[in-house]
């Protein structure tokens, strides 16, 4: 089931130099595939997690996670 | 059938994004599917084979291959990709696990039911010991398809 938000991981980690998931996995203390299942939506992270990879890019978090339009007007 | 095969060939692939749990997930469930299988068939064609000890030597040998099944392939993934065997479990390993155990635990409970219960219908010591064991071989089956069903969803 996919998740009612979106994230810009993909891009951001092109941004930063081509960042792999392995890199940004160590820096944030997961898995490389929890990375990619965070970035293919097939996860949802935790607010621990999902703050340390804003961190990373120097991004606040909705910047990198954001609400869907699929699920506009639930909340 | 190609499935299986792919799915065999990325368990010992270092190149495989198969995560390394989900890679001893796989080796603990046909492991346990195959020596268990061997041992409860053979139980079942010699059913009364404990009273000569035939079944305790093939109980021991069970428990004996599974470990060497376990451990040598445990070695050969571990070392073919050294840097996930080496990182802890991070949030989601910690999810998938706690996900699987609250699915198998009631197989378990209801199967060590069934098994002690079976000692009301008849069954001797002997035989509630191996239903006893049958539970617990279903409860890890189960948990161990369960973590690989919980890797392959998230």
């Amino acid at each position: 089931m996919a998740l009612p938000f979106a994230n810009s991981i993909r891009t951001l980690r092109f941004l930063h130099g081509e960042m792999t998931q392995a890199d940004l996995a160590a820096r944030i203390g997961v898995t490389r595939q929890t990375v990619a299942a965070i970035e293919q939506g097939k996860y949802s992270p935790s607010l621990e997690v999902a703050f340390r990879i804003a961190h990373v890019f120097g991004k606040p978090l909705e910047e990198v996670f954001v609400w869907g339009n699929a699920v506009e007007g639930q909340d | 059938m190609s499935d299986i095969f792919n799915i065999m060939f990325d368990i010992f692939d270092m190149e495989s994004i198969m995560p390394f749990r989900e890679k001893i997930a796989w080796v603990s469930l046909v492991g346990t599917i195959v020596v268990w299988g061997l041992y409860f068939g053979g139980l079942a064609l010699h059913g009364d084979g404990g009273h000569d000890g035939r079944m305790v030597l093939a109980l021991v040998g069970a428990v004996v291959l599974l470990v060497i099944i376990m451990g040598v392939s445990s070695i050969v993934i571990a070392i073919r990709n050294p840097s996930e065997a080496q990182a802890p479990r991070d949030e989601r390993d910690r999810q998938i696990a706690a996900r699987a155990a609250v699915i198998a635990y009631p197989v378990l409970m209801v199967a060590v039911i069934c098994a002690g219960g079976s000692a009301h219908l008849g069954n001797g010591l002997f035989g509630v010991l191996n239903a006893l064991l049958g539970a617990m071989v279903l409860g890890e089956t189960v948990r161990q398809a369960a973590l690989i069903l919980g890797y392959r969803r998230a």
